[in-house]
């Protein structure tokens, strides 16, 4: 476990961690996501090896999803006979995740945990960049089409070709097959296992595939992230890969952050939050993508002078920090302006209401 | 008189109306002459259709184009209504005027073999496919329900009566029907006749905004009351929302409008409103921190019974037999002695919406004379609400009777309006910041403190715990970071929503 032990917490590093958490919590309440889109990456360009990072991140994840997933089931936005279907692979792909992170733990001589990095940061790229480009072509056809929102189609033809057997969930009003229903399960299982957003896959899914609403698809996926997290922080604390100083940390800030960035989908436009929610996801990408030619020297796969590791990384997380505090910034100004705005309403209306002589207005203007 | 016909395809619903209108002698409307005039006025209909019955959700655009479409069938069904007795046919026309009292809702069902063999006759399609034409029309129908009011099409207990046309013939119906649309119940009283001109004058006024170029793009909620026009609208509208006092002084009927932004709605539901009361003060702090309108909403006469019963006379349309209705009241629309005095003591309800106006917090206000059941059926389903307050009603009952009936209107508002529903003594502890609040905030915080402290301080010793080779220790350290993990959010996110509660940023 010389992995977990090499790493030390230094004042910049705890404060960036906090930050972090920040503006990954901003990002999450804004987006809707889990943030580790974010926060993942940028642990590991603070030097925290990728395993704990994302072993960190999913029990950040877990704590946090319970919480949401509560508020959720009070609003009834929670399906939970279909977020216990889904657990059942979900579960079967964290343990497949955790296995192969872990197993590609020093599975070269001297190449540290070069392979593990690398395999996670190419999971992260190719899933978000579909996830990207997928709600940036979204974006583009409903304003050509004015016909918007998330489509129809593979939830109406999955149901037009009955699969049996089919399941019924009343909450949602939806009937969907059985097999679908695991192998969704399943891939969500393993992209929370191996880079710890899951969401990204299972919201869609359940949207795109299964037909649901947004708000139960949300409410339901928090309900399935607070039980595979459970699992994956209890399968990677097993393994001895969970920070908990690293997952402390982050909840200072992004347990703050997730009320700004709620605050912030109140007072900003859906298409606005949609363009603002695949840029940063695709800068995120471009960040991870810049780092894999590193891991790839470190496995002997690519030559080149090491000295660029440090410009890389440089690149990498300037690219990170770019999408992550852009965005942030971006909402928090949005925030700011209407809480302002709010106040100067406010006090317009105390002098007003100072000005009008002290009788009860019964007359019709 | 006002019948609204709910058709599905091919089962003789459209047949029935016009028979029907033709028995009673009146006006007969169908959902296309709808369409139709709202095409004229300037409503994307034809959009909204589509984007309604494709397999696609809306913009914001078309979620805009819906509440003019909504605003303009509401008011088109209005004002030929209060031009005489009306049916209307078509797929929601038991839902489009829900809070008008005397509507008698109609289903019109026939048997799938009757449907297939008519689509079979008149477009010509074999057996399987016209199965499939008319499922395809029928889930378009239900779709097109439940997005504009969330509400199921099939469910029974929508309608007043529902007609299977396979064993009678649709004159022989329409002419059976005619007896129970002569019921009083269903005749217009003055109360019923002053909520279809507030609901007139809403939908022209909303139809006013649609038409002007400074507010084309924003979304307004409008209520009107007796000339008294109430628009709410996001703040991200409050430039667009400069323009409404000057675009509605142009509409006949309005005598006041109040302008409020709001990113939500409160419904207030109370038998006497006191602008003096602890529930008022609340109520106002919680709109002020949510930036919420608050909706008034008054229940007055209550009976315990679920029917309202009343003599059927020869001649419904006489007056004198009338007695009062379930329904949005009109202050002087009262027959009897009794009905004026009650009409002159409003319970509050004008002062505390002026309050409200002042405050920038008026959502609208109502008064509903009846039972539960009648104050349930005039809430709108189609408004957003986050929150339903239910302060002190029933107030002719016992304790025991007033605390049972009271909950079950919370329970009874719950289910038809999906939205969190509390009394209004609960509204402080669940809601609002006071010395409790701040006590249990300090304390989660110093939960928090002891937990972060006893990490950070023996750093050394947890990282040991966690990593130390061996099952018995590794399954020590996956139960700890399983048990502390979640109990630290569940307590730092406690802290920083009472935080956050503080400084009013919720």
């Amino acid at each position: 476990m010389e992995v977990f032990n090499s790493y030390s917490l230094t004042l910049a590093t705890v404060l960036q961690v906090i930050l972090l958490g920040f503006v990954g919590g901003i990002l999450s309440g804004f987006i809707g996501s889990g943030g580790a889109f974010f926060m993942t990456p940028g642990m590991m360009n603070l030097g925290v090896p990728g395993v704990i990072a994302v072993g960190s991140n999913i029990t950040h994840k877990f704590g946090k999803a319970m919480v949401g997933s509560r508020r959720h089931g009070e609003m009834g936005n929670v399906d939970r006979k279909l977020g216990l279907f889904m657990l059942l692979t979900a579960a079967v792909g964290i343990r497949i995740a955790v296995w192969i992170n872990t197993s590609l733990l020093h599975v070269k001589k001297g190449a540290g945990d070069a392979a593990a990095d690398l395999y996670i940061s190419v999971v992260f790229v190719s899933i978000l960049s579909v996830v990207a480009l997928s709600m940036l072509r979204d974006i583009i056809n409903s304003a050509r089409t004015e016909g918007g929102g998330p489509s129809r189609r593979i939830s109406e033809f999955l149901g037009r070709m009955r699969l049996i057997p089919e399941v019924n969930f009343p909450v949602s009003d939806v009937r969907i097959s059985l097999w679908i229903l695991l192998l969704v399960g399943l891939l969500t299982g393993y992209l929370a296992g191996t880079i710890g957003v899951g969401g990204f896959v299972g919201v869609p899914a359940m949207i795109y595939v299964f037909g649901l609403p947004t708000p139960v698809a949300t409410g339901t996926e928090l309900f399935l992230a607070m039980f595979m997290g459970a699992f994956g922080a209890v399968n990677y604390a097993f393994e001895g890969m969970v920070d908990l100083r690293l997952t402390l940390l982050m909840y200072l800030g992004s347990l703050v952050g997730i009320h700004i960035g709620t605050y912030g989908t109140k007072v900003v436009k859906e298409v606005v939050i949609r363009l603002v929610t695949s840029v940063i996801i695709l800068l995120c990408v471009l960040s991870r993508g810049v780092a894999i030619p590193i891991y790839l020297r470190q496995l002997g796969w690519l030559g080149f002078d090491p000295a660029w590791d440090n410009y890389l990384n440089l690149a990498s997380k300037g690219l990170l920090m770019a999408s992550g505090s852009g965005g942030a910034l971006m909402i928090l100004v949005q925030v700011m302006r209407a809480y302002v705005r709010r106040r100067r309403v406010r006090a317009s209306l105390d002098l007003s209401m100072a000005a009008e002589p002290k009788q009860p207005a019964q007359g019709r203007t | 008189m006002l019948i609204c016909v709910s058709r599905g395809s091919y089962s003789c619903g459209k047949a029935f109306a016009e028979s029907l209108a033709e028995k009673l002698g009146c006006l007969c409307i169908g959902r296309e002459e709808l369409l139709d005039r709202a095409t004229e006025a300037g409503v994307a209909a034809g959009k909204l259709e589509m984007a309604c019955l494709r397999p696609r959700g809306m913009t914001e655009r078309m979620i805009l184009e819906r509440e003019h479409f909504q605003a303009f069938s509401v008011a088109y069904l209005a004002r030929r209504a209060l031009d005489g007795p009306l049916v209307y046919h078509g797929r929601t026309g038991h839902l489009l005027l829900q809070n008008v009292p005397h509507v008698l809702r109609v289903r019109i069902v026939a048997d799938m073999e009757t449907r297939i063999r008519s689509v079979e006759q008149r477009l010509g399609l074999d057996r399987v496919k016209a199965r499939r034409y008319i499922e395809d029309v029928e889930d378009d129908r239900r779709r097109w329900v439940r997005t504009f009011y969330n509400l199921d099409w099939d469910a029974a207990a929508a309608y007043d009566v529902i007609l299977n046309c396979d064993h009678a013939s649709v004159s022989n119906l329409a002419a059976a029907f005619c007896k129970m649309a002569e019921l009083p119940e269903f005749q217009e009283t003055p109360a019923a006749r002053s909520t279809l001109e507030d609901l007139l004058l809403a939908g022209q006024c909303r139809m006013a905004l649609a038409k002007d170029d400074r507010t084309f793009n924003a979304s307004f909620q409008v209520r009107a009351e007796h000339g008294v026009v109430t628009v709410t609208y996001l703040p991200r509208h409050a430039e667009a929302a400069q323009g409404i006092p000057e675009i509605l002084q142009g509409v006949q009927g309005v005598t006041r409008v109040l302008p409020a932004m709001a990113a939500t709605r409160i419904l207030w539901v109370q038998e006497r409103f006191d602008i003096s009361s602890p529930t008022f003060t609340n109520l106002l702090d919680l709109a002020d921190r949510w930036e919420a309108a608050v909706e008034l909403m008054r229940l007055t006469s209550t009976d315990g019974s679920p029917i309202v019963e009343r003599a059927i006379s020869a001649d419904p349309l006489k007056p004198a037999e009338r007695a009062a209705t379930g329904g949005i009241e009109e202050d002087s629309a009262g027959d009897t002695a009794g009905d004026t005095q009650e009409s002159a003591d409003d319970g509050g309800l004008e002062q505390t919406f002026t309050e409200l106006a002042k405050q920038n917090r008026a959502g609208g206000r109502s008064t509903v004379r009846g039972n539960v059941r009648s104050l349930v059926d005039a809430v709108d389903t189609t408004t957003p609400y986050s929150l339903v307050v239910v302060g002190d009603a029933f107030l002719d009952k016992g304790k025991a009777a007033r605390v049972r009936m009271t909950r079950e209107l919370g329970n009874a508002l719950h289910e038809r309006l999906r939205v969190a529903v509390i009394q209004a003594d609960e509204m402080k502890e669940q809601y609002l910041f006071g010395p409790r609040q701040l006590l249990t905030m300090l304390v989660f915080f110093g939960i928090t403190a002891a937990i972060f402290l006893a990490v950070f301080t023996h750093q050394r010793q947890v990282l040991e715990m966690l990593a130390r080779p061996g099952t018995r220790w590794r399954v020590l350290s996956a139960v700890v970071v399983v048990l502390l993990v979640p109990f630290v959010a569940y307590s730092y996110g406690k802290a920083t929503h009472y935080l956050l509660k503080l400084i009013r940023m919720e």
